[in-house]
């Protein structure tokens, strides 16, 4: 089948390998959103790129605007979001980093969570696309993460103190020139796993549910049910959204945690 | 037997579907991702670097706007109501003792005004009691010394006209017998020989 697109017909190809072109296509950043050019002959680089900005305006319009920051009780939308930015902040800044460094960091953090969210959220929006389900978009993501840890950590700790974290107390001299280099790797491991679990849970969603439309396209309307399936996995996918966001925002914090507060 | 069928030639139609995302994921993973046109394009794994510096730029931006506009004013605003609420809850507690406490002094001092009334009540009952037996005593005393004083009235009443009553007949016996006997008796000792008598009688 490779050889077939790569000879460059597309004539003769079966529905099957049309499904395949479409999924690949469906997954990869792209020219257009919701029919809007974007790409390489305007000044955004990718659809991806323009969903990013979209959910940044989308973000600023809500915090910045809509969220009321002087009411005394919060009522209706103010409400509802306040218990987002309470849970982000209580549950995963404060639960990993502690009260002081919480408190500090939060804003960071509450800005990983809503904007992967929304990339995750806009992604699930039919002819739209999903930033974070491209591998560039959730490195950089990993990548702010990485500098928390590592510059971010050095500024607020200092460098002897930063160091530190990475030398086990009790443990023998020349098994230390084996761990503290292995301590160090771990945060580029942990990074890397932080850009690899977003980008491959958004990406694979998307695969299923095209997959499952795929099955009306390829079968005709004997496969109608599949539709209802398809409605349940994009249920789902609602619920991956948040969930990712959350993993993604707790394990930034933790993997933070652990570096800011190592005997944790 | 119709539906066997169906199952029977949907199950390769199935099996192709399933291959097609599997073929996808694999041309995605060997960064083969193609148009539909059999042109190669970059795939959600290839790398990007734009891509990631966009996202970079986004994110910082992002960070930065919302961390003026929104985060510091959210964040300080939620910090500054859970200190109202818990200053507002130690405020309510505070009071709830003060009241207690209050309560319980109003509590003594009823007690201690009923027990302060009860006494009075008591004292002034004593007092008057004390005092009505006083004046009764007292009153007896002086119907006894005014009887008294009227008995020896009349004892002394009784002497005096007793006395009065011997001088007067000592007299009219003397005069009586004077004149009986033509003669004055009235002399000493005459006076002194009747007044014998009389005193015998």
């Amino acid at each position: 089948m490779q050889t077939v697109i790569a000879a460059g017909s597309y004539e003769g190809t079966t529905k099957a390998e049309k499904l395949t072109e479409y999924i690949m296509h469906h997954v990869s950043p792209g020219e257009k959103i919701f029919g809007i050019k974007s790409g390489h002959d305007t000044i955004f680089h990718t659809n991806q790129t323009l969903a990013m900005l979209i959910v940044s305006v989308l973000l600023l319009i809500i915090f910045g605007a809509i969220y009321k920051k002087n009411q005394k009780v919060p009522t209706g939308i103010t409400n509802f979001l306040e218990t987002f930015v309470m849970f982000v902040r209580n549950e995963i800044v404060i639960a990993n980093m502690g009260q002081e460094d919480g408190r500090k960091w939060a804003p960071l953090f509450c800005t990983f969570f809503f904007f992967v969210l929304g990339c995750n959220l806009l992604g699930l929006i039919p002819g739209s696309t999903t930033a974070t389900g491209n591998i560039n978009v959730t490195a950089a993501l990993a990548g702010i993460t990485f500098f928390a840890m590592t510059i971010g950590a050095i500024i607020a700790k200092g460098p002897g103190k930063w160091f530190s974290a990475f030398v086990p107390h009790g443990v023998p001299l020349p098994v230390l020139f084996l761990i503290t280099p292995l301590e160090l790797l771990g945060l580029v491991v942990k990074t890397i796993a932080l850009m690899i679990r977003l980008f491959a849970n958004m990406m694979a969603g998307h695969i299923v549910l095209f997959a499952m439309i795929g099955l009306i396209y390829v079968l005709g309307l004997v496969a109608l049910p599949a539709a209802g399936i398809s409605f349940a996995v994009y249920g789902l996918e609602v619920f991956v959204a948040f969930l990712q966001a959350y993993i993604f925002t707790y394990l930034s914090a933790m993997f933070l945690g652990s570096v800011l507060h190592p005997d944790h | 037997m119709n539906n066997i069928w169906i199952i029977a030639a949907a199950d390769g139609k199935v099996k192709s579907v399933g291959d097609a995302a599997h073929d996808a994921l694999e041309k995605i993973e060997h960064h083969e991702v193609t148009d539909g046109h059999g042109h190669h394009v970059k795939g959600p794994m290839d790398p990007d670097a734009p891509m990631f510096y966009w996202t970079l730029g986004i994110f910082i931006v992002l960070l930065a706007v919302l961390y003026k506009v929104a985060w510091k004013p959210i964040l300080s605003g939620l910090d500054e109501r859970e200190d109202t609420i818990r200053k507002s809850l130690d405020d309510a507690e505070e009071a709830t003792k003060k009241l207690a406490a209050i309560q319980e002094e109003s509590k003594k001092v009823v007690a201690d005004a009923e027990q302060n009334a009860k006494a009075l009540v008591t004292e002034a009952r004593d007092t008057a009691k004390a005092l009505a037996k006083d004046i009764e005593e007292k009153a007896k005393a002086e119907a006894q010394s005014v009887r008294d004083g009227a008995l020896k009235d009349i004892e002394s009443a009784k002497a005096e006209a007793m006395q009065s009553l011997r001088a007067e007949s000592t007299d009219l016996a003397i005069s009586l017998a004077g004149k009986l006997l033509g003669e004055n008796l009235d002399n000493e000792k005459n006076r002194s020989l009747t007044e014998k008598l009389i005193n015998k009688i």
